[in-house]
This record gives structure tokens, C-alpha cells and sequence, in this order.
């Protein structure tokens, strides 16, 4: 056993939010969990892809009567497979939080970085670039087997291939910093997996098929809708530009309600 | 140091920690005791910011600890061993605790080496034995270089040489002129390692004194006094009692029934003692001063705390 010597000389220049962003960037790269996820949600997508992909080409090879064949951009695979895959990737994003709260890390957290804001922005930093960047890898694994599969239907254009991946890279970014901001009030990992399958899938989809105009209003401007228009290029109700920015207002407002709670509550 | 200042929280109708008010000085081990949910693990969160006062402050070298700008060299914490992810390495968590406050990643070796944990830093936290997690919080107490430790019950779980480790450790912290507050429920310990004391009961401070003060303050601390002559016992037991809070004749070697031949006096000093009876002429055999434990101390403030504020304040 060592004597307790703990002469230390000129140590740490920064606390604050460049620490919170450095450690939470340790935090994320440090626990299986986050590398198992990605596993997953790369299979996931990977066996969606390929399905599409097949589902597409047998249309192109059966085709209804007043249907023309026709190549499909290997993009598209993406955009189809996430509406599933975002779910994975909103568990990944959760997790940094609802782990901490589910073994009482998150006291240790607060003690390392007592200035809260640090806390909620620091996940959100380092949240922001992974996410975005696990959107990039998953619309290229989605496009690739979809494309494969589909064969000779597949448009493999990549002027348009770098536009789906970077949207849907866009969306899953603003999608998972929004399951954060909902952790931190949530706090349960079930409970905030449940919030986020029901705004970002469930409900706008059931919402989105109403024949009640008023219905299809409202699933527009749930994240899940959003999202879904956005993807989609759709212009009904909303442009795809406003279907960002509710986007937008979603991660944000998420975002400034759990750090609101984050503030208010005891650890 | 720590400086509360009217520290209070309230969770309904109960009140955890009430207006207390207290200095935590550097250089010296405070003890912190208190019976089970007296409020001292929600004073130390409150320190640290992770509850918020309903009233009061509670300020590290007169600012909130949150107000510091490299926290943890300012304040090391151990409050609870468990608040970790199991399944993160014990060299990643106190990695991911080195980056949040700009530590060098070397610190995080040095640590594990002081609390003996340099061969295991690659098991996973939840793996530990209580002991090792000790031993891990304790490191992590340490990472910062802070000028103020805090310590909840820091010897739980660990083996008697662990014990004697951490005694030392706070010992060496205090005397390289840190602020050192811990938490324990084992008197025994305490009275080895602290050199102040503060007890609090129902969120209220009881006492605040040296440790010396504490037993000398005790009821339980008495004088025994022997004397031959039993005409000068009854002269001598007159005196005493005009001054003493209590003076009691017992036989203390010959078989019950037989006469009385020493005196056991509480509230006066053996030199007080001593001087009264030399006063009066009183031969003495023994005179000598029988010491309360810091446990027996401790029982007696926290089981009337009213009547030891009064004593304590004279």
C-alpha cells in the first residue's frame, strides 16, 4: 500500500462545457451497449434493405395494370428502412441518459459537472456529430443491400444518393437529440422508449392516414410526420423545408424541456 | 472550507436539515455523526449541488461549489461508491471523470496506484467487492487534487488494513492543510481519526467542539477520588457536592454492605479535586480521571440534544 502522496502540480485548465463534451464522448465510447447497438441497427437495416430492395424488383417484374416499371434510387431503400431503424437509433441516443439514471451514474455525473446546462448541452454536442454521422452509415448500408437486391431497377444516380443520406442522416440527428431532451424528464429507459416509438412511428403514421384534414394537420407536426415528410419530399400539408424546421423545433424544445426538469429536479 | 449558513431542506412536512449553520475549517479531520437520517448524506449532497437547499446556503471557500470553474480541484466527493456504470471500467470511469474537469489522463493512473487498485483498472466497476469500490470513490475523491474532501461513511466494507489506510489518508489529507468533513457511524473510528466533531440530530446542529471537548463535556467522564480516613470522606463529599454536578460515595474494593471509601465525582476536574481536598486537609490514595468514550459521549448528546446545547453554549 502506497502512503498517500497527492502532490500534484499545475493541473486542469477547463471544467465547463469543452470537459462535459470530453467526457461524454469517453462515456458514449466506453460501455458495449453503444457498440452493440450499432450492430444491430446495422443487421436491422441491412435485412430492410435487401427486403425493399427484392419487394421493388418483383413489383418492376409484376406489374398491376396502369403501372409502369420503372428504376428506383437506391436512396429510397433508406428512407423506407428508417422509418423502422429510427427506433434503434432513438434507444441509442436515450441511453446516454436513462443508463445513467437506471445505476445512479448520473449523481456522479452532476458532481463532475455541477453546471447542469454543461450536462444537457455536452450530450447533446457529442450526440449531435455521432448521430449524424451512424444516419450517414446506415442510409449507405440501407442503399447498397437495397440496391443490390433490386438489381437492374436500382438508379445508383449519386448526385441523388449523397441527398438522401445527408436527410437522412439530418433527420436522425434531430430525431435522437429530441429522445434525449425527452430522457432527461423520462428517465426510465422503457418509458422513454415507449414516448419516442409513439411520437416518432406510431402516432403519426396512424395520425397521417385519417381521412379528418384536422388529423393529418396534427401528424405533420409531430417529430415522427415531420420527419416522414421531410424524407419524402412530400408538400402536403407542409413544404419539406418546414417540415425541417418543426424538426428543428422538436430537437430544440426537447432539448430546453429536459434541461428545464434537469434544473429544477434534486439527483 | 465549507461554510453553511441557515442550511435547510424540506421535503413536505419534514424537515431533513434544519437551519444549520456551520464551519468546516482546512487542517484539521471533522468528524460528521449523527443517528441514521439525522441529514448528514443530504447536507453533503447539498454541498455539492446535486439537491437544492429550501433555504440557507452551503458554500465552498464562499461560493457555490457549482460556481468554481474546475470543480473537482476545488472539492474530491465520495458519497456513494454505486454511483457508476457497472459495466464501465474502473480506468474509464475515472477517464471519463478526468476529461470533465480537463485532468490529464495520467492523474487517472497515479490515483488507482495511491488506492492500491493499479492491477484491476481494467475490471468493470460492478465487479468490484464493496471494498474495491471504496477504494475506487476514494481515487476519484482524490483525482481532482482538491482543497476540500468529503467522505460518506468512506470505511464501509473495507478489511482492517483498508481501515487503517483511510485513517491515515485523512490524517495526511488534514495535515497538508485540506479541509477534510466525513461522514461515520463508527464511533471507535471517529475517535481515531477526527479532531473536530459535528453532530446533528432531526437536521439540527447538537455539537460543534473538539473531540477532547465532547468527552470532557460528557457525563460519563468522572473523577474518582480514594480516601483512607472515612470521617474526612463525609468532610471531603460536602465540599465537592457546593461544586460538582454530582458526587457519589462507593466502596469501591471492599464486598457491597461494607463502607463506602471513594468518592465518584462528575462536572468537576481532578485538579479542582485535588485542590479542594488539600484545602480541607483530606489525605488522598488515588485520584484519578475516568474518561467517557467518544461512543458513550455520542449516546448521551443525541439522546437529549437540548440539554447538551445549553451545556455546550455555557
Amino acid at each position: 500500500m502506497t502512503t498517500a502522496t497527492i502532490t500534484v502540480g499545475q493541473r486542469s485548465s477547463h471544467g465547463g462545457l469543452a470537459g462535459a463534451v470530453s467526457s461524454e464522448w469517453t462515456k458514449v465510447w466506453s460501455v458495449r451497449s453503444s457498440w452493440l447497438n450499432i450492430v444491430a441497427a446495422a443487421l436491422l437495416t441491412a435485412l430492410l434493405g435487401v427486403q425493399f430492395g427484392f419487394s421493388t424488383a418483383y413489383d418492376n417484374t409484376h406489374l398491376r395494370p396502369g403501372h409502369v416499371a420503372e428504376q428506383a434510387a437506391v436512396g429510397s431503400v433508406g428512407v423506407s428502412a428508417m422509418i423502422i431503424v429510427q427506433v434503434v437509433v432513438a434507444a441509442f441516443a436515450l441511453l446516454q441518459v436513462t443508463s445513467e439514471y437506471s445505476t445512479g451514474s448520473i449523481r456522479s455525473t452532476l458532481q463532475w459537472t455541477p453546471v447542469r446546462r454543461n450536462v444537457v448541452l455536452g450530450k447533446a454536442v457529442v450526440l449531435g456529430p455521432v448521430l449524424f454521422a451512424y444516419g450517414l452509415l446506415l442510409g449507405a448500408i440501407a442503399a447498397v443491400s437495397g440496391g443490390l437486391a433490386m438489381g437492374e431497377w436500382a438508379d445508383w444516380d449519386l448526385a441523388t444518393l449523397v441527398v438522401d443520406l445527408v436527410s437522412i442522416a439530418a433527420y436522425l440527428t434531430l430525431g435522437g437529440l429530441f429522445t434525449l431532451g425527452i430522457a432527461f424528464v423520462i428517465r426510465s429507459t422503457a418509458g422513454t422508449l415507449t414516448a419516442a416509438f409513439l411520437m416518432l412511428l406510431v402516432l403519426p403514421m396512424m395520425l397521417g392516414q385519417s381521412s379528418l384534414r384536422a388529423l393529418v394537420w396534427l401528424a405533420a407536426f409531430l417529430p415522427g410526420g415531420a420527419g416522414q415528410d421531410f424524407l419524402s419530399g412530400s408538400t402536403d400539408p407542409l413544404s419539406p423545408t418546414l417540415s425541417f424546421i418543426v424538426l428543428i423545433a422538436w430537437a430544440v424544445g426537447g432539448l430546453a424541456f429536459g434541461l428545464k426538469v434537469l434544473q429544477r429536479r434534486d439527483a | 472550507m465549507i461554510t453553511l449558513e441557515r442550511l435547510s431542506k424540506r421535503y413536505g412536512e419534514t424537515r431533513a436539515v434544519d437551519a444549520l449553520d456551520l464551519t468546516v475549517s482546512p487542517g484539521r479531520v471533522t468528524g460528521f455523526l449523527g443517528p441514521n437520517g439525522a441529514g448528514k448524506s443530504t447536507t453533503m449532497r447539498m454541498i455539492l449541488g446535486l439537491d437544492t437547499p429550501t433555504e440557507g446556503s452551503a458554500l465552498v471557500d464562499g461560493r457555490p461549489y457549482s460556481a468554481w470553474p474546475v470543480p473537482l480541484a476545488k472539492v474530491g466527493a465520495l458519497l456513494d461508491a454505486k454511483a457508476l456504470h457497472p459495466r464501465r471500467t474502473a480506468r474509464n470511469h475515472l477517464i471519463a471523470m478526468a476529461r470533465s474537469n480537463g485532468i490529464p489522463v495520467s492523474r487517472v493512473d497515479e490515483v488507482l496506484a495511491i488506492v492500491g487498485l493499479d492491477t484491476v483498472r481494467q475490471k468493470k466497476a460492478g465487479q468490484f467487492s464493496l471494498g474495491m469500490g471504496q477504494r475506487l470513490g476514494i481515487a476519484g475523491a482524490l483525482l481532482g487534487d482538491p482543497e476540500v474532501l468529503m467522505f460518506d461513511e468512506p470505511v464501509n466494507g473495507l478489511d482492517p488494513d483498508g481501515v487503517r489506510w483511510v485513517r491515515q489518508l485523512m490524517r495526511s489529507l488534514a495535515a497538508e492543510g485540506r479541509t477534510v468533513f466525513v461522514s461515520s457511524h463508527l464511533m471507535s473510528e471517529m475517535q481515531l481519526t477526527a479532531d473536530q466533531l459535528v453532530v446533528i440530530g432531526r437536521g439540527k446542529l447538537i455539537a460543534d467542539a473538539p473531540i477532547a471537548e465532547v468527552i470532557a463535556g460528557s457525563s460519563r467522564t468522572t473523577v474518582r477520588v480514594r480516601v483512607p480516613v472515612r470521617a474526612d470522606l463525609a468532610v471531603l463529599r460536602e465540599r465537592l457536592a457546593e461544586e460538582a454536578e454530582q458526587v457519589e460515595s462507593v466502596s469501591a474494593l471492599a464486598p457491597p454492605g461494607q463502607a463506602a471509601d471513594q468518592l465518584i465525582v462528575t462536572g468537576l476536574s481532578a485538579e479542582r479535586v485535588g485542590d479542594l481536598a488539600h484545602e480541607l486537609g483530606v489525605r488522598l490514595h488515588e485520584l484519578y480521571t475516568e474518561r467517557a468514550s467518544l461512543e458513550e459521549a455520542y449516546m448521551e448528546l443525541t439522546a437529549d440534544s437540548v440539554q447538551y446545547g445549553v451545556a455546550a453554549a455555557s
